[in-house]
């Protein structure tokens, strides 16, 4: 080999050696970028069959859950302030399953006060036949009924938070709003006393403080039902429109303005 | 950084130029091309997915017709053929919002985002509906990590099973992930959060892209934010972060489900451009952004090696 051949023999090595190494030391500088935010609308049209394949066959077992109808409203349920027709179903509900529950258990409520929280009802009911699905959508969180026990001054203490609040989804209580305070407040039409107990029927997700309801924690005494408010609601519905009952809820002045 | 870019670059210049002095040598000449390559990285994001499978309903007033995930993925897959240097992230709150949840829980909104090619998402407050273990228990059919840096899961069910921050490495381009969730308090059942802590997001990210950057020399720094956009009050939000951060490019935020028409362009704390995005939610939207880099070949390596020539 001659001499020439071998020094190009070595810068050949070199070279390769060099750009191996180098390689692994390369830097990447960010030197621009650019953007565009795509609505997934009836402008795209390409669909992945992959995607539609596991999805569909569960839907059509969910569609069928979700179809069945299970009450007849005889007008739209929708949520209002200070009540309305939905808050006060709900709320209602509540009560009246509390009461079914503390009674199998042998729990002595005596006064009963329910809360379901205004912004945990996540749509409306509409006028006419009502389905499974309507209910997962407006209550599509697992939210459980708890019973808490709590001194009146709480229960004082919550009235004052759905005033301010300019009313919410009540049952067993009438509220009063004057200058956004609770100005009256009865329970089985009697002022409610500081010093004395009360239960409150509620979610899990209020009675652990949720919405930054404090007054529910630490209460004197809790009871989990284990009742998914969910399959209440359900559950209750498809009874009465079994028995041929149309759903019908009022506002009966529950929460007022002074 | 503008600086140093400059001075690379002109650095850069300097040996591409000597180097082709030599060209004639042959060899050289893939090393020069080399040089000079730019490289696109992808980035494709949505956030508050909401187990939204289906498209709206045609009676939904707002978005019927729209959305959906089989054409969301389709959206994708076009996007991975044209630029396959890509990565696919969510910024939280894929958990509820249909039946699909409430039956199926996390397993089937995993799958599927197993099946679009997720590289990662971050937590929303949603995820802990049913309580941390309704996250730890799904983890397992999740083929993409967690990425969540302010909540600690210490003696949780979630503990050691989320990621801190998570690198990838794109056609040699590092790219550092790290994750910020919003504050649990009156969003998430305190019982549902039980035995985990919030930490500051602010002083977390500081200290998550110093690593990210320092330590890991990632060459791109992406923030997963459950934050929100923006707020009216003085909460913490990506618009008020991003200018807090030094040395993060882009915040890839959910929460408000905001529709934003195209990214917001801030100056972080080192005076470098941050862009803040956010995709609506439900599947409505798809946000992309690309990143284009240019490979450049360490200065100091290569000319103490010529010297020695």
């Amino acid at each position: 080999m001659s001499k020439i051949n071998k020094t190009r023999c070595w810068v050949a090595l070199f070279f390769i050696l060099f750009s191996l190494t180098t390689g692994c030391v390369s830097q990447y500088i960010k030197s621009g970028f650019d953007y565009q935010n795509i609505a997934n609308d009836k402008n795209v049209t390409i669909s992945d069959p992959g995607i539609e394949r596991i999805i569909s066959p569960i839907r059509q077992d969910i569609d069928k859950q979700m179809n069945r109808v299970i009450a007849f409203s005889v007008e739209p349920m929708i949520k209002d302030k200070p009540e309305s027709n939905l808050t006060n179903f709900v709320a209602d509900l509540m009560l009246k399953e509390a009461r079914d529950f503390a009674k199998q258990k042998h729990i002595e409520l005596g006064a009963l006060v329910s809360y379901t929280n205004y912004g945990g009802l996540r749509s409306a009911l509409p006028q006419g036949e009502i389905t499974v699905g309507k209910i997962f959508e407006l209550m599509p969180f697992e939210n459980e009924l708890v019973l808490v026990k709590i001194k009146g001054s709480n229960l004082l203490q919550f009235a004052n938070v759905v005033a301010e609040k300019g009313g919410d989804g009540v049952g067993g209580i009438r509220i009063g709003i004057k200058e956004g305070k609770a100005s009256a407040v009865k329970v089985d039409g009697t002022p409610v006393d500081p010093e004395k107990s009360y239960w409150v029927v509620t979610s899990d997700y209020i009675a652990n403080g949720g919405d930054a309801m404090d007054m529910f924690l630490s209460p004197q005494q809790m009871v989990k039902t284990g009742l998914k408010i969910r399959d209440v609601i359900i559950r209750n519905l498809e009874k009465q429109y079994k028995q041929g009952e149309k759903l019908m809820a009022k506002k009966d002045g529950r929460i007022y303005y002074e | 950084m503008g600086g140093f870019i400059m001075s690379s670059r002109r650095k850069f210049i300097k040996n591409t130029m000597f180097a082709g002095s030599l060209v004639a040598l042959g060899g050289f000449q893939s090393f020069i091309e080399a040089s000079t390559t730019q490289i696109r990285l992808t980035i494709l994001h949505t956030n508050d997915m909401h187990c939204h499978l289906d498209p709206f309903p045609d009676t939904s007033p707002e978005y019927g017709g729209r959305g959906g995930m089989a054409k969301l993925a389709g959206l994708i897959e076009k996007f991975r053929k044209e630029n396959p240097n890509l990565l696919l992230l969510d910024a939280g709150d894929m958990y509820q919002g249909t039946p699909y949840f409430n039956f199926y829980k996390g397993k089937l909104i995993f799958e599927i985002m197993n099946k679009m090619g997720y590289d990662a998402a971050t937590i929303g407050n949603h995820e802990f509906d049913n309580g941390i273990s309704g996250i730890a228990d799904y983890l397992k059919y999740a083929r993409f990590p967690l990425v969540n840096s302010n909540y600690d899961f210490t003696g949780t069910a979630l503990d050691g099973k989320t990621l801190k921050y998570k690198t990838f490495n794109k056609k040699g381009i590092k790219i550092g992930i790290y994750g910020l969730g919003i504050e649990p308090r009156g969003l998430v059942s305190p019982l549902n959060f039980d035995g985990a802590k919030y930490l500051d997001p602010v002083e977390t990210a500081l200290r998550m892209e110093k690593i990210l950057h320092h330590e890991l020399k990632c060459d791109l720094i992406i923030c997963l934010s459950h934050l929100g956009l923006q707020y009216e009050d003085d909460k913490i939000s990506d618009l008020t972060l991003a200018p807090q951060t030094r040395y993060t490019d882009l915040i890839i935020g959910g929460h408000t489900h905001s529709f934003i028409d195209k990214p917001f362009e801030l100056k972080n704390n080192s005076g470098n451009t941050i862009l803040v995005n956010q995709a609506g939610w439900g599947t409505l939207m798809l946000g992309k952004i690309d990143f284009i880099f240019d490979r450049v070949k360490q200065q100091k390596f290569a000319v103490a090696e010529t010297a020695r020539l």
